[in-house]
């Protein structure tokens, strides 16, 4: 960390993180973890290898132009850090990698475990050498075991993690969240520990390693379901659009007018606010069946409709009621009405309907960002208010290696022949 | 073994359900002293919710609320009465965390908002999590995590693309908005240790959520794309999906990217026939053959076991079987990784908590105790942490203002080591 007087100097507008320095060495698997910490201000260098990231190459593009400089997931992820390039195949570069390793409070990597020792770069000599760095890696498995040298895309980490198993519709196979989220989760967990492990430093204690694995970081998202084999003695299964818990089913997906929405059917205190003011509301547009009416919601929390599993059925009855009401409407409008009645329902919304939310407006969650040559895009902006250290604004992606003379002359010191002579020998 | 990164860290846990108790948590196993408010009167909703042991209801019996707070200390409280909204604020004033996840502007009322406190206590850090954040027109509206999962995108984009979306299961972006509440926080604390400030965060989970699918809203900004199902598709790998396996309900997940990994599928299969096929020698031809492709691969794993296939086919070719919650127990990475933790429950006796996914090599996790019973603690987090006297706490206990739980931990009073 820099001196204190600085990081004063620095932090009203830089974020909580602003004297920390990140060597970032992910690949696209990790480039969440340093982009969280980079909206937090900290100092984040993207190491990208000569020609840029391979992430880079995928997509979605900018305008469907496939350009490494175009990549949109380049741009969300990497926003707000500098970018050198450098080539740690060679001596050269792994020397210049030595001396950034100096001014760094906290690297991230996420090669394949091995990988780096295969290029000569001993990670405990180099722990040995930086007593107060903090080294983090996130991979699908983690660094050792069985399983640690297999191959963990999105749909392997997701069936591995037991995610999908329950996800999709009983009648067919599992399936999982069309956008990959496994490694978001395994990048997300790697930037806490890293801050978990930055903190113990700055309270005076070593640096150390972080070994984050993506599977288990995706199990933490099945939220009760791990204990049900050993508590309960069975597996919960994939219900569709359906919601089983408690041992009683209740539709979760409704269509209506424009799409579909959403909404928690639960007995007990919260899910009968919501199912008194459904019923009322929809009293105006169709006759309710008197069962429903007269039915003590309130009463039925999961501990009752465990002694009475017969009562399970009210719920059944009470969605076939609700699909036919809610078809009468819109999304639009059967949220605002839920706003109003204070009925627990969702509208499942699009990237579009997002977009024009007008929470996430209001809160100005949404900042443009200029992109040089493209003009200002809309970005999907900070994620917290800190009333003291506010987050800094959003900037753009680097390009690559747009950061090599700051920092290899500036932070390094070597003059632009050196720079030449280094870029000519395919260092950087 | 290490001092562990937050020992002597106090926490005031004064959320409940979802992501403010899982952010607690992580202090709370990384060696914070977090005292955890519960009331039976008002009892956090999960304390409801299944599993519970043997399958039995009860407020005490229930592993749901359990895997959220076990490392912390639990305190029985009537926030109904003035005494309580007492003890609360002294715990505040104690604190230099608290945790809250209330309707926007129930603090207030207490006198627990940050605008109070901060003016006795300037170094405190409070953190506020609720749905949509603690300002804009639908700061007040209640929910839950299964509801953000949906208004936040994510049931949209998951489902087969000639069926209706389907939901993700559980409170999805409960565990995405986690992990951000907890690095603001830990950035905030960290920022205290170097200048002595406090601060107020507020994250909201919608905000949070939304950075999980940061490329797609991205892509309609720029592009108009809107992102959509997929079923188990991948834009440039093919055959990629999930395959029927031997047994009930079991399957396998195959996903090949690049001709090489299809070369090492082909060779694994011991090269039959089928995929000697012209059309699935390039990837654009296997994306155009798919779903003939996944007909042949199916027939392949029908007969066949999905952990068994996973050896044979890793490292070269990427596939996994689709495990189940009883899988996950014999998974042999994450038994080698010692990710269950189980531990000794008051009433549950021995459960499985979810354990920590990073492995810290100094200050690794630690699971100091199981979860709390409703007011477990609270004789030991009022007389030995507010030094409360204890002729006053039986006041307070008689007045049914501080709850004591019958099986009352070690008897409570005495001789209890505080986590961390």
């Amino acid at each position: 960390m820099s001196q204190p007087t600085r990081a004063a100097a620095a932090q009203s507008q830089a974020g909580p993180l602003a004297p920390y320095r990140v060597l970032d060495l992910t690949t696209e698997r990790g480039w969440m973890s340093g982009k969280i910490l980079a909206d937090l201000g900290a100092q984040v260098l993207k190491v990208e290898p000569v020609g840029g990231d391979p992430g880079r190459h995928r997509g979605p593009f900018y305008q469907d132009r496939a350009d490494p400089e175009h990549s949109l997931r380049w741009w969300f992820l990497n926003r707000g850090k500098r970018s050198i390039t450098l080539n740690l195949e060679t001596e050269d570069g792994r020397a210049l990698f030595r001396r950034l390793l100096s001014q760094t409070d906290l690297l991230l990597e996420s090669f394949a475990p091995g990988h780096l020792a295969r290029l000569g770069i001993d990670h405990a000599q180099l722990m040995a050498e930086h007593p107060r760095l903090v080294w983090t890696s996130i991979t699908p498995f983690g660094q050792l075991g069985p399983h640690a040298r297999f191959q963990g895309p999105d749909l392997i980490l997701t069936a591995l993690c037991g995610s999908i198993f329950l996800t999709g519709d009983p009648d067919r196979a599992p399936v999982r969240v069309s956008v990959p989220q496994a490694d978001l989760h395994g990048a997300a967990e790697g930037a806490l520990n890293s801050l978990f492990a930055l903190y113990h430093v700055s309270g005076g204690g070593s640096g150390q390693h972080v070994d984050v694995a993506a599977q288990l970081s995706a199990t933490r998202a099945l939220m009760n379901a791990t204990p049900f084999p050993k508590l309960e003695n069975k597996n919960l299964v994939r219900q569709g659009i359906w919601a089983e818990s408690g041992g009683f089913k209740r539709r979760a997906i409704y269509g209506c007018k424009d799409g579909h929405v959403c909404i928690m059917l639960t007995g007990g205190v919260l899910g009968a606010q919501t199912i008194g003011a459904l019923l009322e509301w929809a009293a105006a547009d169709m006759t309710v069946p008197a069962i429903l009416l007269d039915t003590d919601w309130k009463a039925l929390d999961f501990g009752a409709l465990i002694r009475n599993p017969e009562k399970a059925e009210l719920f059944t009855l009470l969605s076939d009621f609700l699909l036919e009401f809610f078809m009468l409407h819109d999304k639009a409008t059967l949220y605002a009405g839920a706003l109003q009645r204070r009925v627990l329902l969702a509208p499942i919304s699009t990237v579009k309907d997002i977009s024009a939310d007008e929470q996430l407006i209001a809160r100005e969650f949404f900042q443009q960002v200029e992109h040089p040559g493209i003009g200002e895009v809309r970005y999907p902006g900070p994620w917290a208010k800190l009333s003291q250290t506010p987050l800094p604004a959003l900037s753009r992606a680097p390009t690559i290696g747009e950061h090599n003379e700051e920092v290899y002359c500036g932070r390094l010191g070597l003059d632009r022949q050196q720079l030449v002579r280094l870029a000519g020998a395919g260092v950087l | 073994m290490n001092k562990q990164p937050f020992s002597g860290l106090k926490v005031w846990d004064m959320s409940w359900v979802g992501v403010g108790p899982l952010t607690a948590r992580y202090l709370a196993d990384h060696g914070a002293t977090v005292v955890r408010l519960d009331s039976s009167k008002r009892p956090d909703i999960l304390r409801t919710a299944p599993p519970f042991q043997k399958g039995q209801p009860g407020l005490d019996n229930s592993m749901f609320y359990g895997d959220y707070n076990c490392s912390k200390l639990g305190l029985g409280l009537d926030m109904a009465q003035t005494q309580g909204q007492e003890i609360a604020r002294r715990l505040a004033l104690w604190a230099d965390v608290l945790i809250e996840s209330f309707t926007p502007g129930n603090l207030a009322k207490w006198g627990l908002d940050y605008e109070t406190l901060r003016h006795e206590h300037p170094s405190l850090v409070m953190l506020s999590t609720c749905m949509q954040g603690q300002t804009g027109p639908r700061a007040h509206y209640p929910g839950f995590g299964n509801l953000m999962a949906a208004h936040s995108g994510f049931y949209a984009v998951t489902g087969w693309p000639d069926g209706t979306p389907v939901p993700v299961y559980g409170a999805y972006t409960d565990f995405i908005a986690q992990r951000f509440t907890t690095c603001a926080l830990v950035a905030a604390l960290d920022h205290r240790r170097r200048t002595g400030q406090g601060q107020y965060i507020d994250v909201s989970q919608f905000e949070a959520a939304s950075q999980f699918l940061g490329t797609e809203l991205l892509d309609y900004a720029v592009n108009e794309r809107v992102a959509d199902r997929a079923g188990n598709a991948a834009p440039s790998a093919a055959p990629h999906g999930v395959y029927p396996c031997r047994g009930e309900d079991r399957w396998v997940a195959i996903a090949v990217e690049g001709d090489a990994a299809w070369q090492a599928l082909k060779q694994k299969m011991g090269a039959p026939a089928w995929a000697e096929d012209d059309r699935f020698q390039t990837l654009s031809g296997r994306l155009t053959h798919q779903a003939l492709l996944d007909q042949h691969l199916g027939d392949w794993t029908r007969d066949q076991d999905g952990r068994a296939l996973m050896y044979l086919l890793q490292p070269e070719v990427a596939a996994a079987p689709v495990q189940s919650q009883s899988d996950l127990y014999e998974d042999p990475q994450v038994l080698y990784r010692g990710y269950f933790v189980e531990l000794e429950h008051s009433v549950m006796g021995r459960v499985p908590y979810n354990g920590s996914q990073a492995v810290l090599s100094q200050t690794p996790a630690l699971l100091s105790r199981a979860s709390p019973c409703v007011g477990e603690d609270s004789l030991y987090v009022l007389e030995q942490l507010l030094g409360m006297d204890p002729a006053e706490v039986d006041q307070l206990v008689a007045a049914g203002v501080v709850e004591v739980s019958a099986s009352g931990r070690k008897g409570g009073r005495t001789a209890h080591t505080a986590a961390g």
